[in-house]
């Protein structure tokens, strides 16, 4: 007998697939509205709440083409302070604006006190901590009246007072909220790197079944770091991460995440073609053994 | 329950002590010799160091680049003091509003405040930071203008262009300077050395967006700023009533020479540059 799904799992179900996505950012946005190569759109919420002229423009036209998804900077899920109210009423009317079927933020803090720091901060992980972020999430999920999905951040150093692996933090967030996961396959293979984990077990601790949305991106080096630029083209290393992940998990949006230094469009395009590839062949092989896998059950009952 | 609040208490404890570290020079120099989550004692490992530094160049940078992309002309006048004048303010002043831009506000009062340090060589240094913080903000500002099939025609008769209503552009905002500020733009702009002294010039300016997104600011006198703040004042306004109220005013009238047909090509004017939209 199987567990029975949570409320969240039901929602997944009902969630539109999505396809390969881009991110709108003000410098490609012409080409990027022009492009038949994309499905849908994820915006930063912040740069869009209660902002009009050219955003708001921008915002209209993408949202007459696209489906949109708000991917936020600064819901600071993770400060021990209380939830910014006129920030959630603020993302609130936006996501309802863009008829947004999901919406997501980052699993960090990023602002002390009602200062916000512009940075996406590792939280200390514990058990505690944990419960006070799932608390949160939940609320956020419940006012915000959609799926909820929170993003795994690149960071460059563990918190002291840590005392579980980040994958366990993730996994008991997630499950305590009952909120989906935007899983970052280049943050995976970052922070593999600067932290010295196998990107692989990170994975398998996961529950994958809750993850919603996908980010591929490039990144940088700096002497002592991988950092998550999302300004590079995308590496080898995480399209074998993709590929692992797609096939472990039922993502409804596979998304590049390209921020700065930016290329040709027509490169973008590529690289989104190599993701669009990946995703339809190993999907219709899901589609294909779902089907061929069900063919045996009724074989296997029909005598009865 | 009990456990729970400490447990947070913990979580807050970092985060404060994070930080103060992150965003303080002097907090970062002094924390591994302080008591807290981060002090060396505690946090043996040269990654957790590594880290800090880490972050504290990555908010340094992307704040560098923000305040040296809405203050462009501050930053070529201050040249390297540019960046210890943000470091100062951001030390000084918290970012409350989520918007990433919103973090650069207030360096204009905070220059003003502080003008026997930061406004020694160029007195206007406020006003200047002002006036380009004034020109984000218009192309930022949420406000909706009337859209242009909204607007009423010309060939109206007298009686009927009175009637009409005179709707002031919601992202109008409008400051006094005290310096010739555009005169001071354009000898920054075009490379040129400024004077020693700089004579004051009051001015009122007004800056807003119009209906192509593209961003506006004029000089304005002073019928054409009394008209905008009668615009202001009462929002359903006719352009008959307009008139009355500028004509009647004893100080304009006397001193700045309100005939009729003056007032209506300032009407003209103001609706011109989309300072205000007759509808
Ligand atoms: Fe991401």
């Amino acid at each position: 007998m199987g567990l029975k799904k949570s409320a969240f799992m039901h929602s997944k179900d009902q969630l539109p697939y999505l396809g390969i996505g881009l991110g709108l950012r003000r410098e490609i946005a012409s080409e990027t509205l022009r492009s038949d190569k994309i499905d849908w759109l994820e915006i930063v919420p912040e740069n869009y709440m209660r902002i009009g002229g050219h955003a708001r423009r921008r915002l209209a036209k993408a949202r007459a083409k696209h489906t949109i998804v708000t991917h936020g900077v600064n819901l600071s899920i993770g400060c021990a302070d209380p939830l910014d109210q006129n920030y959630l009423d603020d993302l609130k009317a936006l996501l309802d604006y863009i008829d947004a079927p999901w919406f997501s933020d980052h699993l960090c803090f990023t602002s002390f006190e009602s200062d916000y720091m512009h940075e996406l901060l590792p939280l200390p992980l514990t058990e505690q901590a944990a419960l006070h972020v799932a608390d949160r999430a939940k609320r956020v999920q419940e006012f915000c009246n959609r799926p909820f999905l929170l993003e795994n951040i690149s960071y460059y150093m563990d918190v002291p007072g840590s005392e579980m692996q980040e994958a366990s933090f993730f996994a008991r967030v997630v499950e305590r909220a009952d909120c989906g996961i935007l899983l970052d396959v280049n943050n995976v293979y970052v922070n593999s790197i600067n932290l010295n984990f196998d990107p692989y077990v990170y994975l398998a601790a996961l529950p994958l079944e809750r993850v919603v949305q996908i980010h591929v991106a490039g990144h940088s080096h700096t002497d002592t770091h991988l950092i998550d630029t999302h300004g590079a083209p995308i590496i080898e290393p995480v399209f074998e991460l993709l590929q692992h992940v797609l096939e472990r998990c039922d993502a409804k949006a596979v998304m590049l995440e390209r921020d700065q230094n930016f290329p040709d469009f027509v490169e973008i395009e590529n690289e989104l073609d190599i993701i669009r590839k990946m995703v339809e062949s190993t999907y219709s092989c899901k589609t294909a053994r779902n089907i061929c896998d069900s063919t045996i059950v009724n074989d296997l009952v029909a005598p009865l | 329950m009990k456990n729970k609040v400490m447990q947070v208490d913990l979580l807050k404890e970092t985060e404060r002590q994070m930080h103060q570290i992150l965003m303080h020079q002097e907090a970062r120099d002094q924390y591994a010799d302080g008591e807290g989550v981060f002090a060396r004692a505690n946090v043996a490992d040269q990654a957790v160091h590594d880290g800090i530094e880490l972050y504290a160049r990555l908010i340094a940078n992307g704040r560098r680049s923000l305040f040296a992309s809405i203050y462009p002309l501050a930053e070529t006048l201050l040249g390297k003091k540019f960046d210890a004048l943000i470091q100062a303010f951001r030390e000084s002043n918290k970012a409350t509003h989520y918007n990433f831009n919103r973090q650069a506000q207030g360096l204009a009062q905070f220059v003003e405040a502080n003008k026997n340090i930061y406004a020694t060589r160029y007195p206007f240094l406020s006003e200047l930071i002002e006036y380009e913080w004034l020109e984000l903000q218009v192309m930022e500002h949420e406000g909706d203008l009337p859209p242009a099939s909204h607007c009423a025609k010309d060939h109206h008769s007298p009686e009927e262009y009175a009637a009409i209503s005179v709707q002031l552009n919601p992202t109008l905002i409008g400051v006094d300077f005290d310096y010739p500020i555009q005169d001071l733009i354009e000898s920054i702009q075009s490379g040129e050395k400024l004077p020693r002294r700089f004579k004051k010039s009051p001015c009122h300016m007004v800056f807003l967006r119009d209906r192509d997104d593209d961003q506006r600011v004029v000089q304005l006198g002073p019928i054409a700023r009394g008209m905008i703040a009668r615009c202001r004042a009462k929002t359903d306004l006719t352009v008959g009533e307009l008139l009355v109220q500028v004509l009647q005013d004893r100080e304009l009238s006397e001193h700045h020479g309100s005939d009729l047909e003056n007032l209506l090509s300032i009407i003209d004017d103001l609706s011109e540059m989309q300072a205000i939209f007759l509808v």
